[in-house]
């Protein structure tokens, strides 16, 4: 069963999506999800004023014609599958443990904040802070994949701790900071800084602005590990697989602080 | 107060009765879709009268200086952090690092405080300053240290790392002057750091609050954030008790929500989303008008100064001369009260803002 | 307007009743039974009428306390996806939340119990615009220079009470509280641990020398609040050692000793940590010049704000989530470290048990006071949960069946049978805080008291009960109704009339311009900067 919601036109304020994922949506008639308050603002706004609703709930989900303005599209999705036509606002797939959610245009920050699992797939740009923690929250993405097919902003990956994220493209200034586990890839240039504030886990950059001075040079080791991560590599694209392959340069750090990160840099 | 004096209440840049402009910002209040009260140069009672007007008006709200204030707010909800009064760091701190250009002349009093030997300091003798990068800024009788290039987060990355004790990549001259720093810090009973957020970054604060915790595992360590705002520190210690927040809360779904990217007023500004700005300048710093063509309510001293008109213009008065205040005191870091000097009817913008919010919830602007 | 609560089952203390009966009331005060007919008659059959609870120490606003709400933002979720239930979410922290949370449980005055005397300002107007209840707050000596330079002097007695009084009339505080003294003072000097005899480098003094000092200071001033005392060695193993010299080095005089559980820790044990509650609570029973408040702790995250810096320096390696924010000032400054007490955490369910065994083994329900040390045990929102536990020996047993044996072997908790009855729970909670601040007209229903009164309905479930009051009359004003409250009422904020000394207001203007550069004229609390123009209400000193 396929519920779809098509945008009548781009809103001229924010909506909160965050109560329109699956799970919370079971056995609700199309009246009732007609009448679900997506507003952000002083007066309510229900779905229906601004969604053509087809289909029934149930675990899967279609969003057509969606624009930057919806935030928190597929945030804590337990399971299903969400694909969206368009943009995403902020927050899109923020939390969520399970599921699969595709988005076929760009998002906002902080897509991913969180993840605890699941894959999330975007298809164009990611904004700020992808797979990052909120303001106070410790932990980044634990869990799960994500993939980026074009770019991404900064500090992509903050605080992440575990799981798998791939930027096709390029990604902002320091990609990587505060990372605690878990991989990031950047098949493009990442900007200055990456891995800043990095304690654990592991980078792949197939370019890079200056590092941050506390990574050290630790040469090219050459791993088999690589060759084994290159075959899993297969469905994020060429990119990534040869990213892999390549001749890599092995950095430590940040020694600013705990400095058992690592960073792989394509060696020129 | 006559129409002539230039200071009287105006609709549309026109004179007019108080009671006229304030039935007409109650209007703009109760239409708007999403109001943002921000300037909030004021005092603890103008600040605790604007959080209740946003509230009943489903406002976003936040100080127009805000972005300093996040600067520091932000490391510390991150990972927590160090920091001692003025007071204490005068009486204890037998070292003091200042952090770039503007600090010192930032605070008033403290380059002199500086200059004096710290009564209560576990050895007696003179204090050590040491200033990193003090550009066009260098304090007198201070050693220097330069590090040229380097991004305030790598500078404090950078003092990190060498205090762990840890291997480093950078150039030779770097290296030697990040360890002649480093070895001054650990020759501190009680060492204080002095610094800009704004100048650091939210992330810079960050590495500089790890920096305070490494140091700290051997001798005594704190740092002194510049307060750059007065106002802004006091709307922000107000926030925090009403909405347990430190401000870019929005009201409009009923309880205090907080994001310090999303309530931004800038972008609150820029994006469209907020349809209306009302403005709060009690001391005329100008915080009250972003330079857009939406519509405005503007309590403040003066209209002078305003490119554009606001829609609504309501006179106040100024704490601590008008009428008697409570302000944030960056010199004793916390709230003193302030008599009135020169006492004057002009009112206060707590009176003007407790009215409009009566106005509000008369014409229902309550959110649903 | 007169008004009689007519039927409900009267319980209060201080007069001896536990019965049905009638309340009147009229004025804003209780009245003897009135020559004339009533002018209201509120049926309150089948509830249980006692006057308002009195929390004796809970941190509910200045400096700190914001300071813990500055670092928690994703506590709240209230900016993340939607309905999420967190601890933050449901107390609010902030001062609207903590008046009518209050409120709703039936308490009328609270007192914020540490606040340093340069941020009385900042405390005051919190406490401003907290509602409905009344308030008080203690001013915290000890860790300061102009106190400690003083001791070293040897200055004496009159120059210490004029000190307390300068900063009792100040602070418009109700008493005076010193916390782990001496040993902020001390970590400014590096030090890392601080017991009673430990001296203070640069000054030489002993912390028992700084108690015994303020001890005296505090009685002399004509506090009616006793010295208010957070020990040393807070947390750490074999620590009743440490409460039991406290206790010793009152001397015979009254002293409090703040949420004492956290001093309750002997040695025994694979892991050298166990219950010494027992033994404790029988050392209080043998000294009743002291009093004592527990700091119970209860099942959940939570943020402890003490004043207690070292010790909340040390603790930044326990913090959950893993961040702490250590703030100093010119005297003890604070530290905030959040921390998740867990029921499957041998520690924590052994912190859990020897509360309630203090609570247990402390005959005299008026030398025990009720709190969690909120937040720092718990939030106080857990207080009719925690009175069920004292009033069911049963539910104890629900509750232990889930925790780790290990931890309850090492307590005397489930052998422990006592059940509180409601008149116990009243004296706790009512007619004892009332005395020990001196407070003849509150904690008690007789004639000339205020009328601050809680009715519950009487239930089985005294959680639920005690959770959401049937009533609430503050000042004759009904705030509360059905557990909500429904009144836009402010109580106002109670400060002793101390009398500062003028010879001494000078010196300490001349010590706080040489030492830190600081006009202290600017730690002024003056009735003008407050929002009403009746926030402080006046308390008589001692005579
Ligand atoms: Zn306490």
């Amino acid at each position: 069963m396929t519920l779809t919601l098509t945008l009548k036109s781009p809103p001229p304020f924010r909506l909160d999506m965050s109560g329109v994922v699956p799970h919370l949506l079971q056995g609700l008639t199309t009246q009732a999800l007609a009448r679900l308050d997506v507003t952000t603002m002083r007066v309510p706004v229900p779905l229906g004023d601004w969604f053509r609703i087809a289909g029934t709930p149930g675990s899967d989900m279609v969003i057509y014609d969606a624009c930057g303005e919806l935030d928190q599209v597929g945030a804590a999705l337990q399971g299903g599958n969400i694909v969206v036509a368009g943009n995403v606002g902020r927050a899109a797939g923020a939390g969520m443990s399970g599921g699969h959610i595709t988005i076929h245009g760009h998002a906002g920050a902080y897509a991913g904040a969180m993840m605890r699992g699941g894959t999330l797939d975007i298809m164009g740009n990611a904004g700020d802070h992808l797979a990052g923690a909120t303001v106070g929250a410790l932990d980044g993405m634990t869990g799960g994949a994500l993939q980026v097919r074009g770019h991404a902003g900064r500090r992509a990956g903050d605080r992440m701790r575990g799981g798998m994220i791939v930027i096709n493209g390029h990604a902002g200034a320091q990609a990587g900071s505060r990372l605690g586990g878990g991989t990031l890839m950047v098949c493009g240039k990442a900007g200055p800084e990456a891995g800043v504030m990095m304690r654990r886990g592991t980078l792949y950059l197939n370019e890079a602005g200056p590092l941050p001075p506390g990574f050290v040079d630790c040469g090219t080791p050459d791993l088999v590990f690589h060759k084994w991560l290159a075959q899993q590599l297969q469905p994020y694209g060429h990119s990534a697989m040869a990213l892999a392959r390549a001749k890599l340069r092995r950095y430590q750090g940040d020694m600013a602080d705990l400095g058992k990160g690592e960073i792989f840099l394509c060696a020129p | 107060m006559t129409a002539e004096s230039g200071n009287s209440a105006r609709i549309d840049g026109q004179a007019a009765a108080l009671p006229e402009a304030m039935g007409r910002a109650a209007e703009l209040l109760a239409s708007s879709r999403q109001p943002l009260v921000t300037g909030l140069s004021t005092d603890v009672a103008g600040a605790r009268a604007a959080l209740a007007l946003a509230a009943v008006t489903g406002s976003v709200i936040d100080h127009a200086g805000g972005e300093a204030t996040m600067c520091l707010a932000r490391p510390l909800q991150d990972g927590g952090g160090f920091v001692v009064t003025p007071g204490e760091m005068r009486a204890r701190a037998d070292s003091v690092l200042v952090i770039g250009p503007s600090a010192l002349h930032l605070m008033p009093g403290m380059a002199e405080a500086l200059a004096a030997a710290p009564p209560l300091a576990l050895v007696a003798g003179p204090r050590r300053v040491l200033q990193i990068n003090a550009g066009a800024g260098p304090l007198a009788g201070a050693e220097l240290a330069e590090f040229p290039g380097l991004s305030p987060l790598a500078l404090v990355s950078l003092m990190g790392a060498r205090a762990r004790g840890h291997h480093v990549n950078v150039a030779a001259t770097t290296l030697t002057e990040t360890d002649r720093v480093v070895a001054w810090l650990a020759a501190a009973h009680y060492g204080v750091i002095i610094f800009n957020p704004l100048e650091l970054g939210a992330p810079g604060v960050e590495a500089l609050f790890r920096l305070a915790t490494q140091l700290n595992r051997a001798t005594r360590f704190s740092t002194l954030p510049l307060v750059l705002s007065a106002s802004a520190e006091t709307f922000k210690t107000v926030c925090l008790w009403t909405t347990g927040f430190p401000g870019r809360v929005n009201f409009a779904t009923g309880a205090p929500a907080y994001d310090p990217e999303l309530f931004d007023p800038k972008r609150m500004v820029a994006s469209g989303e907020a349809d209306l700005v009302l403005g709060i300048d009690s001391f005329g710093e100008g915080l009250g008008v972003p330079d857009h063509t939406m519509a405005q309510i503007l309590l403040a001293p003066s209209l002078s100064g305003a490119a554009k008109p606001p829609d609504v213009f309501i006179p106040i008065g100024e704490p601590g001369r008008d009428h008697a205040g409570v302000m944030f005191d960056p010199a004793i870091g916390t709230l003193r009260a302030m008599p009135a000097l020169a006492p004057s009817p002009r009112p206060s913008a707590a009176a003007m803002l407790e009215t409009l919010r009566a106005l509000a919830l008369r014409k229902g602007g309550a959110p649903c | 307007m007169l008004t009689r609560l007519q039927g409900g089952r009267v319980i209060d203390p201080t007069r001896g009743l536990d019965g049905r009966g009638d309340v009147y009331f009229d004025d804003g005060r209780i009245l003897a039974t009135p020559s004339r007919a009533p002018d209201v008659t509120i049926d309150v059959s089948g509830c249980i009428v006692m006057a308002g609870a009195l929390d004796i120490h809970s941190h509910i606003a200045g400096a700190n306390v914001s300071t813990a709400r500055l670092l928690l933002p994703e506590a709240h979720r209230a900016h993340m996806t939607r309905p999420e239930t967190t601890w933050l979410g449901e107390i609010g922290f902030s001062a609207a939340e903590t008046g009518r949370l209050y409120a709703e449980m039936g308490f009328t005055f609270v007192v914020e119990p540490a606040i340093s005397p340069q941020q009385a300002l900042h405390a005051h107007l919190e406490l401003a615009d907290i509602p409905v209840i009344d308030k008080g707050l203690l001013a915290v000596l000890g860790n300061d220079d102009f106190t400690l330079g003083l001791i070293r002097d040897g200055a004496g007695r009159a120059a210490l009470a004029d000190v307390v009084g300068a900063t009792l009339a100040q602070s418009r505080a109700l008493g005076i509280k010193v916390i782990n003294a001496g040993a902020a003072a001390a970590f400014k000097y590096n030090l890392r641990g601080f017991s009673l005899d430990d001296v203070v480098p640069h000054y030489g003094v002993s912390s028992r020398a700084i108690l015994e000092a303020l001890q005296q200071a505090v009685l002399d001033a004509g506090a009616h609040h006793p010295l208010h005392v957070h020990a040393n060695n807070l947390g750490l193993a074999g620590n009743v050692e440490t409460a039991k010299a406290t206790i010793a080095a009152a001397r015979g005089m009254p002293m409090h000793l703040a949420h004492i559980q956290f001093y309750a820790y002997g040695r025994e044990g694979a892991r050298g940590f166990s219950s010494a509650a027992a033994e404790l609570a029988e050392v209080i029973n043998a000294h009743p010049h002291v009093s004592v408040d527990v700091g119970q702790v209860m099942f959940q995250p939570t943020v402890t704000i003490s004043s207690d810096i070292m010790r909340q320096f040390n603790g930044l390696g326990e913090a959950r989530p893993r961040k702490g924010i250590i703030q100093e000032g010119e005297g003890n400054g604070g530290g905030v470290v959040p921390l998740v007490y867990a029921r499957d955490n041998f520690f924590n369910a052994l912190q859990w048990a020897a509360g309630l065994e203090l609570f247990l083994g402390i005959s005299n329900p008026a030398q025990v006071f009720f709190t969690t040390d909120h937040p720092n045990g718990a939030p106080f929102t857990t207080y009719p949960t925690l009175m069920a536990l004292l009033m069911s020996a049963d539910l104890r047993d629900e509750w232990c069946a889930g925790l780790p044996a290990e931890a309850l072997a090492l307590t005397h908790l489930p052998s422990m049978r006592r059940e509180y009855s409601l008149n116990e729970l009243a004296i706790m909670t009512r007619s004892a805080p009332a005395t020990l601040f001196g407070m003849r007209d509150r904690g008690h229903l007789g004639a000339g008291a205020r009328a601050d009164v809680a009715v519950y309905a009487d239930q089985n479930d005294r959680a639920a009960m005690f959770a959401k009051a049937r009533l609430v009359i503050k000042n004759g004003v009904t705030v509360v109704r059905d557990g909500k409250v429904c009144a836009d009422y402010f109580g106002r904020t109670l400060a002793l009339a101390a009398r500062a000394d003028a010879a001494m207001l000078r010196r300490l203007e001349a010590h706080s311009q040489t030492v830190h550069g600081i006009n202290c004229a600017g730690f002024d609390v003056p009735t003008f900067a407050m929002p009403q123009a009746h926030a402080f209400e006046d308390v008589a000193c001692r005579s």
